[in-house]
């Protein structure tokens, strides 16, 4: 753009305004919302939207490589980097989806163990429970997979501002998801397109989807998710508005639409559940109202490859 | 088909059941952010935000008094009390978002199998993974004495040849409780490991391995005065992939362990004649102190307690849970 010089007098006055004013406590433009002064201000004033640190909450870590997969790097003004070799990010990564591929959390088996000691429960959670439980048993020996759907394999990292990598994380993680999904006996989900309606099976099961963010500290932290396509196909966004905000419409909504969730699973055909190893196929009658009236059938089936003792 | 399913009856078996959260967020800076909190809710990456809201910041929390709300809503939905027990849906997350005044994107979604994530770490000390639960069997109910036969079988291992103890096997039924006393083996993982590459580098299984009952277990450190430390059965499942293999070769035609086993370990057992049976329940100290007499190493003593171990026992309780048959105890088991 080209300004006329008293424009640019005009724009370099302005700038000179914004100088003094950042350098300055007492002059400050009101475009300047934060009333924090100092950088220490700015920080302690920030609110992060999520104040949530699971990581401090996990039972037990295993560790898998010692300090060795690591280096240290002092800086000048005392504070230390950490360096992370990209070979630590893939083994991690082929590690977690192995891991979550044959293994549940402990709380969880709990859970399971907890509905067959319930009295109240009925015979059906009984039976549910127990099944999961020796699904879980035989893929806990890590050669079949909990459920067929391995899933797409979904990475979030949080790097600290002290950790360094050559940059290339992305790749590590990815490579480490395609050992796993490669070496062990899981499914390759993943499907490219080859045009708008031509597609084929990238027999590796990547693309992984792979978010990274920063964070302050010297930790890079993780979660590794193994996300099937049933229970991503459940996953439902509605755009509401204010009207929506007390609670009697709130209720009204929410029942509406878990209801019909619900109802999602039996529309009248074959659906397999497979939010919980797919084991149960059910063959809902569907009445015209859309309510469910009865079944008309119901199979059983090893959805998982890892059920197949019971259900074959 | 399955029997268990016409056992229990058409009608009576219809499942919506979560043990993992459904995750219900409402608000959101944008539709994707409210969608991407969906889905950390679900994985319980968000269970501990504060519980209340902050009219400064805005930040998310966690309505916990909703989400009572919401679970006696869905038991009374009709899909869940109707039919499925008391644990349709029993886990719910709700999640309050900041949003622009025009819009109010509200989520709903289902966490996928069970939990299927997994949290981990590097720092200065090394690489770190949430752990996961390898013993799955410590969770299953213990089979006790009333699901089993009232009569108990009583077998002396060493006077009787492998085959003859198979032949005697075959009489009975699954579900027969048996009471062995003699020698049998102990190995595990890596002696199973080890077994296999003999067998596929051409030197046979070890000759212990074709003639005594395999036990899968480890024994934990001998206290001062005992004939045994703990010495409980590790979970068999890790094992199913030698049964195959070694029957072949005429080895593991025996296995003792505890839980269930996958379809190839019944299959090969039908073909080669061979059985799995399954300790009963009672601590792992109890069986050590009451059934074990003597314990020495076999084999691999450099792998510690993954040696392989011979060891004798008296009136060792056990039962058929697969026979030569083709049958499976746990098939027909619903605890």
């Amino acid at each position: 753009m080209i300004l006329s010089s008293s424009r640019r007098g005009a724009v370099s006055a302005l700038r000179r305004a914004l100088w003094r004013s950042s350098t300055s406590t007492t002059t400050r433009p009101a475009f300047f919302s934060s009333t924090a002064s100092t950088p220490e201000d700015v920080v302690s004033d920030y609110t992060p939207l999520f104040s949530s640190n699971v990581y401090s909450q996990v039972p037990e870590y295993r560790k898998l490589m010692g300090p060795e997969a690591v280096e240290t790097v002092q800086l000048p003004d005392g504070q230390t980097l950490l360096q992370v070799k990209g070979e630590a990010l893939r083994t991690l990564s082929r590690t977690a989806f192995a891991d979550i591929a044959h293994l549940l959390r402990p709380a969880h088996l709990q859970q399971l163990r907890n509905i067959l000691d319930d009295a109240e429960a009925s015979s059906n959670d009984h039976f549910v429970a127990l099944e999961l439980l020796k699904n879980a048993n035989i893929a806990s020996a890590g050669v079949l997979p909990g459920c067929q759907d391995t899933g797409t394999a979904i990475v979030l990292g949080k790097k600290g501002h002290l950790v360094l990598t050559d940059g290339h994380d992305e790749a590590y993680l990815s490579a480490g998801a395609a050992d796993a999904y490669r070496e062990l006996n899981l499914r390759y989900s993943q499907v490219a397109p080859v045009d708008m309606f031509q597609e084929k099976n990238t027999g590796n099961n990547l693309p992984a989807q792979i978010d990274l963010l920063a964070s302050p500290g010297q930790e890079y932290k993780f979660m590794f998710i193994a996300k099937g396509g049933g229970s991503a196909n459940k996953t439902f966004l509605y755009q509401q508005t204010k009207a929506l905000l007390n609670p009697g419409s709130l209720e009204t909504f929410l029942e509406n639409n878990i209801k019909t969730i619900g109802m999602y699973y039996c529309t009248g055909q074959y659906c397999v559940y497979c939010c919980h190893y797919c084991f149960v196929l059910l063959l809902f009658y569907r009445s015209s109202t859309l309510t469910v009236d009865a079944p008309i059938y119901i199979f059983c089936l090893t959805g998982t490859s890892a059920c197949p003792p019971y259900h074959l | 088909m399955n029997e268990e399913c016409h056992s229990l009856g058409v009608g009576s078996l219809i499942y919506i059941f979560h043990v993992s959260p459904r995750a219900i967020v409402i608000g959101g800076l944008s539709a994707e952010l409210n969608l991407k909190t969906v889905k950390l809710a679900s994985t319980k990456f968000y269970d501990d935000l504060p519980t209340t809201g902050d009219a400064k910041s805005g930040r998310a929390f966690r309505d916990v008094e909703w989400e009572e709300h919401i679970l006696k809503m869905t038991r009374n939905l009709g899909i869940g009390a109707q039919f499925g027990g008391k644990y349709f849906c029993h886990d719910v997350r709700v999640i309050r978002l900041p949003r622009h005044g025009a819009s109010c994107p509200v989520g709903i979604g289902v966490s996928c199998s069970a939990d299927r994530q997994v949290l981990a770490k590097i720092n200065k000390d090394g690489v770190f993974i949430e752990q996961l639960e390898t013993d799955v069997s410590k969770y299953l109910p213990e089979v006790t004495d009333d699901a089993l036969s009232e009569t108990v079988v009583s077998l002396n291992l060493n006077n009787m040849s492998m085959d003859e103890l198979r032949a005697k096997l075959s009489e009975y039924p699954v579900k027969t409780r048996l009471s062995l006393t003699g020698t049998i083996v102990v190995a595990r993982d890596i002696a199973h490991a080890k077994m296999l590459e003999k067998l596929e580098s051409g030197h046979g299984l070890p000759q212990y391995a074709k003639d005594h009952i395999i036990y899968y277990a480890g024994p934990a450190k001998t206290p001062a005065g005992y004939a045994s430390g703990s010495f409980g059965p590790t979970t068999a499942g890790r094992m199913d992939a030698y049964v195959d293999k070694f029957m072949e070769h005429g080895g593991s035609m025996i296995t003792l362990a505890k839980g269930n086993r996958s379809k190839a370990v019944t299959k090969a057992c039908k073909k080669y004649k061979g059985f799995y049976l399954g300790s009963i329940g009672g601590p792992a100290a109890i069986l050590a102190q009451n059934c074990i007499r003597k314990v020495e190493v076999l084999d691999n003593e450099e792998d510690g307690m993954e040696a392989v171990w011979k060891i004798d026992v008296e009136n060792f309780p056990a039962f058929i849970v697969v026979d030569d048959k083709g049958e499976d105890f746990f098939k027909e088991w619903l605890g």
